[in-house]
């Protein structure tokens, strides 16, 4: 049931002309996943476990060494979206959704815990702060370099 | 021709290089939204006019190129000079050309050319003309195959928007809480500002500006998101008017579920690059109008707060960069360019001068990331985003010249401040393009102000990732571009610190006003200031749309 909603919740960002190339892949056990490519042209993987209601934006940075400056800035960030200094409609509400950063031999993934109850807001604000990461976060001259090597920023325009 | 022209009392200047009169063309164009011709001679004048073509494309300028050409009569036998087809050179960076080869059919062709200069998106136009056509003499107009006025040959007919669009679109815009409206060009092109004005206001709607123009709606108005760039990803519904070219998903800083209407003058780019949930074909002004009458009074107490508050986020991060450039200013004896912004800005908005006054060009590189975020307009065709899109770097000086003649001449919105000094900033990457038109500003008394950004390289030197190649974005050091305006005539101005320059900017004003006199205030700064070494280094990372915007 989850799996559909939080498809479905996926699907739309394909159906608005947001995701391009979107599908859903072969994925190992009880994962759902997909692909698809969205700014930049960069292509993104998702997976969604239904048991843990986890949405994971699978090595969405690359490259961050743990404990890493950029990886501190990040849990940092990520933090910040919980906050009241953000306007509400925009935050990141614990009791609906929490995110969590995990950095596995430098390959940063991003992942949501949906509450049931909540499984198409979660999905929306999960979308919605990947998006933040790319805009906002990664949009700061200390990684200019980083958006030329992994997020196909023309140096041209860098 | 351009004998022709000028003996019309049509004004008319002949400057130095073809490349940069066209882009005063365009800048002419740019702040007034009136159409500029520009010319040059056969092949070199014409492929030396290239860029500035080109950039007057993507920036939907109404450019009318007018180039000669050869004898048709000698084609082929490699006997002169300066022969080339000229019509594939400006293949994809047109809206319509042609090389005129029929005599008696040259006014049938320049109806054709000035429909499309005054007819939906604007764009430019290349005639050419082999000496064939320049030759020819007619005793009257019964000898031209067309010949009819313009009242017949083109219409100031606009498409109105249709009733049921209008209806879906106030649907929308009263269900949004946050919605914003994208101001492009193409509401200054048509006149829309006063539409646009009640419409935002009737309707408490936000408004954020695009395009290479601004000041349509205005920077200061506590409804523009010009500033507010933390306010864009709030946003839940776009309605972009006048964006005559459309970003990429992504390009502009929106969510990725917000809903978008775009109103534009002709059907075929509806849903181009961004989709739409509903596309209105329609005049800008037009459309503007029909919202206005057809939108209810509303407040929107809690996103106008919003919008206020991002903007002060804006100013208190230019704050901080501005005290890092004092600091960095000091540590090196030279100035950094969030200095320069900020004492440009506090000259033209904030002290004697009224704000509204001067017409300002932004041209340069890593040295825009900064004065960029500080320069204003507060009233249409005020702010001449110069590289807008194409961003070629050296047309800023005829940016300035086109944008000089348009406050000379009282042309269009610029009535109001006939006479004033223009403002611009550049590059000494750029100035060295475009600094020979110093003699054409000061032959026809222009009185313009140019800020030259001197740090000693190329603003890629930040891709110069080895020592090796480090040397070929290297200038000489500190080199005197303030003398090589002196020596055409201008006047030259040389400073190191924020102190020389506000007394700079002081004296070259003055000059300005008592002797119609061009100034170029050479800013000696650091290549340093490019580096890690001096955070945020070559500079701040731009948000679109909004005042830090240069690609839509």
């Amino acid at each position: 049931m989850s799996v559909s909603i939080v498809t479905a919740g996926l699907e739309h960002y394909a159906t608005r002309g947001m995701f391009r190339s979107f599908s859903a892949v072969a994925s190992r056990g009880r994962l759902a996943a997909f692909e698809f490519v969205w700014i930049r042209d960069v292509r993104f993987r998702v997976t969604y476990d239904p048991v843990r209601r986890a949405l994971t934006f699978v090595d969405l940075l690359p490259e961050v060494p743990a404990r890493s400056a950029m990886d501190r800035a990040f849990r940092a960030f990520v933090h910040s979206r919980t906050l009241p200094s953000v306007p509400a409609h925009r935050r990141l509400d614990p009791r609906r959704v929490t995110a969590d950063v995990r950095n596995r031999q430098g390959a940063v993934s991003l992942v949501f815990t949906l509450s049931p109850r909540h499984l198409e807001h979660g999905v929306t604000r999960s979308v919605h702060l990947v998006h933040e990461v790319i805009m906002d976060f990664l949009n700061d001259s200390l990684y200019v370099d980083y958006l030329i090597a992994h997020f196909n920023l023309n140096p041209e325009m860098a | 021709m351009i004998n022709a022209i000028s003996a019309t009392g049509t004004p008319a200047y002949g400057g130095r290089v073809e490349d940069i009169m066209c882009a005063a063309a365009d800048g002419f164009s740019r702040v007034t939204g009136e159409v500029a011709a520009t010319a040059g001679t056969e092949g070199p004048g014409f492929t030396n006019m290239i860029m500035s073509i080109a950039s007057a494309d993507r920036a939907h300028s109404p450019l009318l190129v007018l180039a000669s050409n050869m004898a048709m009569s000698n084609e082929d036998r490699l006997g002169g000079i300066q022969q080339m087809y000229q019509q594939p050179t400006t293949e994809g960076i047109k809206k319509y050309g042609k090389r005129i080869t029929i005599p008696n059919r040259v006014h049938e062709y320049a109806a054709h050319a000035f429909r499309q200069l005054k007819s939906g998106v604007p764009g430019p136009v290349h005639l050419d003309f082999p000496s064939e056509i320049l030759g020819a003499r007619f005793k009257d107009a019964s000898e031209l195959k067309d010949f009819y006025d313009k009242s017949r040959y083109r219409t100031d007919c606009v498409a109105h928007p249709a009733p049921k669009d209008i209806a879906r679109a106030v649907e929308m815009i009263s269900k949004a809480e946050r919605p914003m409206i994208i101001a492009g060009q193409g509401v200054f092109y048509r006149k829309g500002w006063e539409a646009l004005k009640r419409l935002a206001e009737k309707h408490e709607v936000a408004v954020v500006e695009s395009g290479p123009v601004r000041g349509h709606f205005g920077d200061d108005h506590r409804l523009s998101a010009n500033l507010a760039a933390d306010a864009l990803g709030s946003v839940d519904l776009i309605v972009f008017v006048g964006q005559y070219l459309m970003p990429n998903v992504g390009e502009y800083r929106f969510n990725p579920d917000v809903k978008a209407i775009r109103v534009h003058p002709v059907a075929e780019d509806l849903g181009r690059n961004w989709p739409l949930d509903l596309g209105i074909v329609s005049d800008e002004k037009a459309a503007l109008e029909a919202l206005a009458d057809a939108l209810p009074k509303k407040a929107r107490a809690a996103w106008v707060t919003e919008l206020a508050a991002a903007r002060k986020k804006f100013e208190a991060q230019n704050d901080e960069y501005y005290a890092l450039g004092v600091k960095y200013s000091q540590q090196t004896g030279t100035v950094h360019p969030a200095v320069t912004g900020k004492l440009m800005a506090d000259f033209l908005y904030n002290g004697k001068i009224p704000k509204e006054q001067t017409t300002y060009v932004q041209g340069g590189w890593t040295g825009a990331g900064y004065t960029r975020r500080w320069m204003r307009a507060h009233r249409p065709g005020q702010f001449n985003n110069a590289p807008y899109q194409y961003y070629p770097i050296g047309p800023d000086v005829g940016h300035l010249l086109g944008a000089g003649a348009a406050m000379q001449l009282g042309a269009g919105p610029q009535k109001a401040y006939q006479g004033a000094p223009v403002f611009g900033f550049t590059g000494d990457a750029g100035v060295a393009y475009s600094i020979m038109e110093f003699d054409t500003m000061t032959k026809y008394r222009i009185p313009a102000i140019m800020t030259v950004h001197n740090n000693n390289a190329w603003g890629m030197i930040t891709a110069a990732n080895t020592v090796r190649s480090h040397h070929m974005y290297l200038f000489q050091e500190n080199l005197r571009y303030d003398r090589i305006a002196e020596a055409l005539g201008a006047r030259g101005e040389y400073v190191t610190t924020p102190e020389q320059y506000t007394a700079a900017l002081q004296r070259a004003y003055d000059a300005a006003v008592k002797d119609k006199a061009a100034t170029l205030i050479n800013v000696q700064s650091s290549r340093q200031f490019l580096t890690n070494q001096f955070p945020p280094g070559a500079q701040p990372r731009n948000v679109e749309p909004g005042v830090t915007a240069y690609s839509h």
